[in-house]
Order: structure tokens, then C-alpha cells, then sequence
């Protein structure tokens, strides 16, 4: 898929697509038109503080992309050795840096329909819909990202904090090969390496779908779409509530 | 003998089932047809220039 940031109003939105399929642990072929040359990104710098990084901001968005938290992306550039970083940050002095990238290139598998575009455009209106009530007091951390089912659950067998209903309904659920995950976290929560929600949508939707989701949930429900067997939708109460629970690592690991 | 296999999950028992086009999914619905999926779909055409504008990114 090749995206370009022309093709959108806000460019920050342009960068939270491509840190959305970084997070994804894809190889990403960067563009950089003014540059006359292109680098290969293969993951994201160190995570800094989400409490500091909320704090410096002028405004409190409802959700704030994940990427805000990271002010590098590591790259290969095949003019240099590998492993350079690409500064997402103005006071970071690299080669090049993320405004340089104005298009890039994601290997895809072919039935990936959903776009990382797509989740991040949805994500928030089923909040602002009432589909589902989050706490909006506070300025979530958002990390949205894809990965194979398989690989998902297997995390979810080792998940044991996460709330008993919650977990066995994601494990039971069937689920396409590949999936996009929304996270998201306080910002203190962040810190924690934890998250406050996690909703899940099958990446083989059509974008046009009303009902793209899989499973998505607050404090105190779950709504669930069975797109495999019945085509229904169940609200499912969460008696005990969400425990915070890990976030999800299996894309990218992290070592600092 | 009938090959229907019956499924049943874990949160089925506590479950209540939203049916579309009523209630609270009625007005999500009515969102989505208004206000997203327009925005979907121009998102949509602009990708499809996408390739031929990555054509004249010259790279090396």
C-alpha cells in the first residue's frame, strides 16, 4: 500500500498512519521527495514518559497517538550503517528527520482491506456515539496497531490479570488472521507499560462496514460482533469491572 | 444426520443481543451513513491517486 501525505488535511495524521503500521512491526520503505532517497523503517526509538509528554502539551486531546510518547524511529539508511534513527523530534539532531518522510510503502498481506487510516478515523466516534462510555476526564494514550490473531492470543493465554470475562471472551471469540488492536491508557498507566482498554477489529473488514469491530468494551460492558457464525451483536456486562492489564508486546520488543 | 455444529460461547449466558437498526446501534448507524463513511469514501478515492502520485517520487 502506498500512502502519501498530500492525500490528507493534517499531515500529523499522515504520521499517525505510518507509526500505527511501525507499532505493527512491519519493514516500511520511507519516502523522502526533497531528500532524493528513501530509508527502511524497522521500529521506534525509546518510549519516553506519557505523564511528561501530556504535561508539555498545550491542549489535552481526548486520545493522543502513542507515537508523541517516542521522539525517534529507527531506521536503515543504506548510506550509513545500520540502525540510525530518524528524529520524530526537532531538538533530536539526525540525518534526516520525520518531516523529511512525505510518502511510504507497506508490504501488505492482499485481504488486509482495513487500513491503519481507517481504524484510527473509527476508533473514536464509537466514543463519541455512546456505543461505549469511556472516562473522558483524562487524555488516553492511544496505540493502535495490527497483528495476527494467533499471536494475540497466544499473549492472551499468559494474560492472567486481565479480567477473567474479558479474557475468556477474546479467547472464544473466532478471529480473522489478521487484526487491528486499539490500546489505550491513561497516561500514568502508560508508564506502567499497562493499558485501561483494548478493542479489537477484524483487518479484513471492508472499510465501509458499519460494524468493523470484533470486540470493544469500557469499564463496565463489552459489545461483541460474532461476524463468524451469527452475525449478531452482544452487550456482554463486566460485573467486576477492567483491570489494568499489560500492553500488548509481541510486535516490538522493547529493551529499554 | 445434520452437520451443524452448535457453538456456543462463554459470555452467551450473560449476554443481550443488540439487534441492528434499533436503539442505541439505530443512532450509530445513522452516524456512520452521514458522517464517517463519506469521509471513508473520499479517504478511499485519494488512495487510489496514491500510486499514481508515488510514481513521480523520484527516490534513490
Amino acid at each position: 500500500m502506498v500512502i502519501i501525505r498530500d492525500l490528507y488535511e493534517d499531515p500529523s495524521f499522515f504520521y499517525d498512519i505510518l507509526y500505527s503500521y511501525v507499532e505493527s512491526g512491519i519493514p516500511i520503505v520511507a519516502a523522502m521527495h526533497t531528500k532524493s532517497h528513501a530509508v527502511t523503517i524497522i521500529g521506534h526509538g525509546p518510549v519516553e514518559s506519557a505523564v511528561s509528554t501530556v504535561n508539555a502539551l498545550a491542549t489535552r486531546p481526548t486520545f493522543l497517538n502513542a507515537r508523541h510518547c517516542s521522539r525517534s524511529l529507527v531506521i536503515n539508511n543504506d548510506n550509513y550503517l545500520p540502525f540510525q534513527h530518524l528524529a520524530a523530534d526537532e531538538q533530536m539532531q539526525t540525518i534526516h528527520n520525520l518531516n523529511d518522510v512525505d510518502g511510504f510503502v507497506v508490504p501488505l498481506y492482499e485481504k488486509m482491506y482495513l487500513a491503519a487510516d481507517n481504524v484510527l478515523k473509527i476508533y473514536p466516534k464509537w466514543v463519541a456515539m455512546n456505543l461505549i462510555d469511556v472516562k473522558v476526564a483524562s487524555t488516553y494514550i492511544s496505540r493502535v496497531f495490527m497483528t495476527s490473531s494467533r499471536s494475540y492470543k497466544r499473549s492472551l493465554a499468559k494474560a492472567k490479570s486481565m479480567n477473567p470475562v474479558f479474557r475468556r471472551a477474546q479467547l472464544d471469540l473466532p478471529m480473522p488472521k489478521f487484526i487491528w488492536i486499539v490500546e489505550l491508557a491513561e497516561p500514568s498507566v502508560y508508564d506502567r507499560q499497562q493499558a485501561n482498554y483494548r478493542w479489537i477489529l477484524d483487518a479484513t473488514a471492508n472499510p465501509r462496514e458499519k460494524y468493523s469491530f470484533l470486540l470493544i468494551h469500557d469499564d463496565e460492558k463489552m459489545i461483541i460482533n460474532d461476524r463468524a457464525y451469527r452475525d449478531k451483536i452482544y452487550e456482554v456486562p463486566l460485573s467486576n469491572g477492567i483491570n489494568q492489564f499489560s500492553l500488548f508486546e509481541n510486535n516490538l520488543g522493547r529493551y529499554l | 444426520m445434520s452437520k451443524e455444529v452448535k457453538v456456543q460461547f462463554s459470555f452467551e449466558k450473560q449476554a443481550k443481543v443488540l439487534e441492528k437498526g434499533s436503539g442505541k446501534l439505530k443512532n450509530y448507524e445513522s452516524y456512520f451513513e452521514k458522517s464517517i463513511l463519506p469521509e471513508i469514501i473520499e479517504i478511499e478515492k485519494r488512495k487510489i491517486t496514491a500510486k499514481d502520485k508515488a510514481y513521480q517520487l523520484r527516490v534513490s
